[in-house]
């Protein structure tokens, strides 16, 4: 490692532990397939096509790999999940939808080192036997896809793809499939479902989970970018060295990318489990700005529940005893946010110093809800806007106290409701802020506003019931 | 009932825009059709609904938007029907139903772009393309200005969160906007547009250039049948016929 420079100011952090973002910003390094291939590049490919494909398969179930893309399931188990005695072609998606408002990782894989990915991907593919891919990426890409797109030619003329790869006798085609801005995209149904070339909505699970009817109806493994190029590495490192590393639960490490109100904020790779929360942010990211005081912080893409800053979270030791902590003693694991009602989902971290008013942050993201919900579900499509309706009214000021307990009540009617995990995400914010900030919602209402009419209908409704003498 | 339009009709109404100018008019070609039959191939025999995304996008990219006559020709391309591919322009937001300016901007306002200040460029870049900021609805949340030059859209997040705010001008990303950079870049984007016509403007003199060129060595060949058999194809083109003729004879 201490033959590779990075770009002045580009530095990593000494706590950190670049794998995957080995090559980001590095000094010289461009995403040529000849720079990677210098650098020891599609040398694991070589050695996975000469491996069985369940052999692969059970080295990343050994590693413990837990995917990235926010809900965290082991990617090896995943791989199993194609029907046994299945004669359906076989697909693999790698999602690179990255729409959760927060996390920032993956753009600069795609950016500056997508050969990592492809690689990546070829290794995946040969363990499940797949001979077409695709991978969906986001449309605020553009100059990503044509980075992508050309680094997929270089493969393909150096024959890590296409026909007969290294003379394996393995077959692979990877498609650069490009979406149109919808948040609902990243869900894995629904990004099927825009491959497919039909409106996005999301499907019921059960029956159609991917891995037995997804893309085109066959079998199909959809993995986020992250995740397969941890697939990479595992081969690379191997699976037992891979997970002996990090949290036992959640091996490996992980790229948390942290925004708002730090001094540093920008990605950051660590070992996971290996620093709290107060570690990343002071030491790694420099702390609040001068003057202010961290508030709240979002510690897993705009969808996790907001946690506060002085709150006491009370934790169990082994030996039984009640131990107190803040949010900043929890350590970034995939877990250990989870244990306090939270989660560390896509590892993107929001901070919020104490000039912020909460309020005003959970209408931006009652907005940001309102706007992506793809209208399959009625209570996610009408809820959706009526939460960010009353999270409006409450910030200009015209809400009354009942109208913090309403916004409250719809979320609590939203979550659960619906045919994807959307209705979690979008519910959780308004649950987590209305509850634990309730008195700065509390503050900005007034009890004679439930009087008064909200709209000129409204007023005009009510013009029978008012008394004119 | 027959006067009011229904709610299809309604969904693909052309809308005009100033920027027009700046794009192509949508018309079907052989390179454009060659490009979508290329598209459709990319994936599995049977599922050309697939391509449906890819070609949207590559329309949007020769002629800045998705028209209501561009439907119907890409349904027959992926052999599916105009009303589901105004289905699937109607509902993702990177899809243009009218067409953006000659530059286009996207600010992103979600949450970590807002902290860092994204929403409060809003009303200067507005004040700066000349356009009023109550035009943006969630309906529509697109306004050109009215030269054509100019468009600006408030997004939902461009997923570069740690460096906001985040603004994407046509392919470009810029991060950590401030007011002057948008100066910057409004400033290096007229650059562009004026290179650009002089580009064009020295194209345009070295096909009259050539078209004189060509027209002299016809004389000198006597071959008269060739330009009395192009010129009743455009009478109205006489104005200025060296730029139009001079492409055809290459």
């Amino acid at each position: 490692m201490s033959d590779i420079t990075y770009k002045p100011g580009k530095e990593p952090h000494p706590r950190e532990t670049r794998r995957i973002f080995r090559n980001i910003d590095r000094e010289g390094y461009d995403p040529s397939i000849k720079c990677f291939m210098k650098d020891g590049g599609y040398e694991t490919l070589k050695k996975c096509l000469k491996m069985e494909p369940a052999d692969i398969t059970n080295e990343v179930k050994k590693s413990g790999l837990r995917g990235r893309g926010g809900a965290g399931f082991p990617t090896g188990v995943k791989w199993t999940f194609i029907p046994k005695g299945n004669t359906k072609p076989v697909y693999l998606v790698c999602n690179c939808d990255e729409s959760e408002p927060g996390t920032f990782k993956d753009r600069f894989i795609v950016h500056q080192d997508p050969h990592q990915l492809i690689e990546g991907m070829v290794i995946a593919c040969y363990a499940v036997q797949a001979h077409y891919a695709v991978i969906y990426m986001r449309e605020e890409f553009p100059e990503g896809a044509k980075i992508m797109q050309k680094a997929l030619e270089e493969a393909e003329a150096k024959n890590f793809l296409g026909k007969n790869i290294q003379g394996s006798g393995f077959d692979l085609k990877i498609v650069l499939h490009r979406g149109a801005g919808a948040y609902i995209c990243g869900e894995e149904t629904g990004l099927i479902n825009s491959i497919e070339g039909v409106r996005p909505y999301p499907r019921i699970k059960p029956p159609f989970f991917p891995a037995a009817i997804g893309l085109y109806g066959c079998p199909t493994i959809v993995n986020n970018v992250e995740s397969l190029c941890q697939v990479r590495q595992v081969m690379l490192m191997g699976g037992e060295a891979y997970a002996a590393e990090g949290a036992q639960r959640s091996p490996g490490t992980r790229i948390i990318g942290v925004s708002g109100d730090v001094k540093r904020p920008g990605v950051y790779e660590i070992v996971s489990g290996s620093i709290t929360y107060g570690e990343l942010l002071y030491d790694i990211c420099g702390g609040p700005r001068i003057g202010r005081k961290f508030k709240a912080i979002i510690p897993g893409g705009a969808s996790a529940k907001v946690m506060r800053c002085d709150e006491i979270l009370k934790d169990r030791n082994p030996d039984g005893t009640v131990r107190e902590m803040t949010i900043f003693d929890v350590p970034m694991d995939l877990d250990s946010i989870a244990k306090f009602g939270s989660m560390s989902g896509s590892g993107g971290v929001i901070v919020m110093d104490d000039t912020r008013s909460m309020p005003k942050v959970l209408n931006n993201l009652n907005r940001f809800f309102a706007w992506e919900s793809c209208g399959q579900c009625s209570p996610c499509r009408e809820g959706n806007p009526w939460m960010y309706k009353l999270s409006t009214r409450i910030c200009e000021g015209k809400g009354s106290p009942e109208d913090v307990d309403l916004l409250k009540s719809v979320a609590d009617n939203i979550c659960g409701r619906t045919v994807c995990a959307f209705g979690e995400a979008c519910s959780w914010p308004t649950q987590a802020f209305t509850t634990k900030f309730r008195e700065e919602f509390l503050a900005l209402t007034k009890p004679i506003n439930a009087l008064k009419a909200h709209s000129a209908e409204t007023a005009e409704a009510r013009k029978f019931l008012t008394r004119e003498d | 009932m027959s006067e009011t339009p229904n709610a299809i009709d309604a969904i693909t109404a052309p809308v005009s825009s100033p920027g027009e100018k700046f794009f192509p008019k949508f018309e079907v070609t052989p390179e454009l059709t060659a490009k979508a039959q290329e598209l459709v191939a990319l994936y599995p025999e049977g599922k050309e609904q697939s391509a449906v995304l890819p070609i949207i996008h590559h329309v949007q990219e020769e002629f800045g938007y998705v028209s209501p006559e561009a439907m119907p020709w890409i349904a027959e391309m992926c052999k599916s029907t105009p009303i589901h591919v105004a289905g699937i322009v109607t509902f993702y937001p990177g899809i243009h139903r009218k067409c953006p300016g000659k530059f286009h901007f996207r600010v992103c306002r979600t949450i970590a772009c807002a902290l860092a200040g994204g929403e409060e460029l809003l009303p200067y870049i507005c004040s700066k393309m000349g356009v009023d900021p109550a035009e943006m609805t969630d309906e529509e949340p697109m306004v050109v200005s009215p030269d054509g030059l100019w468009s600006l859209e408030a997004v939902e997040c461009l997923a570069n969160c740690g460096f906001g705010p985040n603004v994407m001008v046509n392919d470009t990303l810029h991060s950590q906007v401030t007011r002057g950079k948008i100066d910057e870049i409004m400033a290096a984007c007229k650059k562009e547009l004026a290179a650009e016509r002089k580009e064009a403007a020295a194209a345009k003199k070295e096909a009259a250039a050539a078209r004189k060129e060509a027209k002299a060595a016809a004389a000198a060949a006597e071959d008269t049948p060739e330009p009395v058999a192009e010129e009743p194809q455009k009478p109205a083109a006489r104005k200025t016929p060296a730029k139009k003729a001079a492409p055809k004879k290459k």
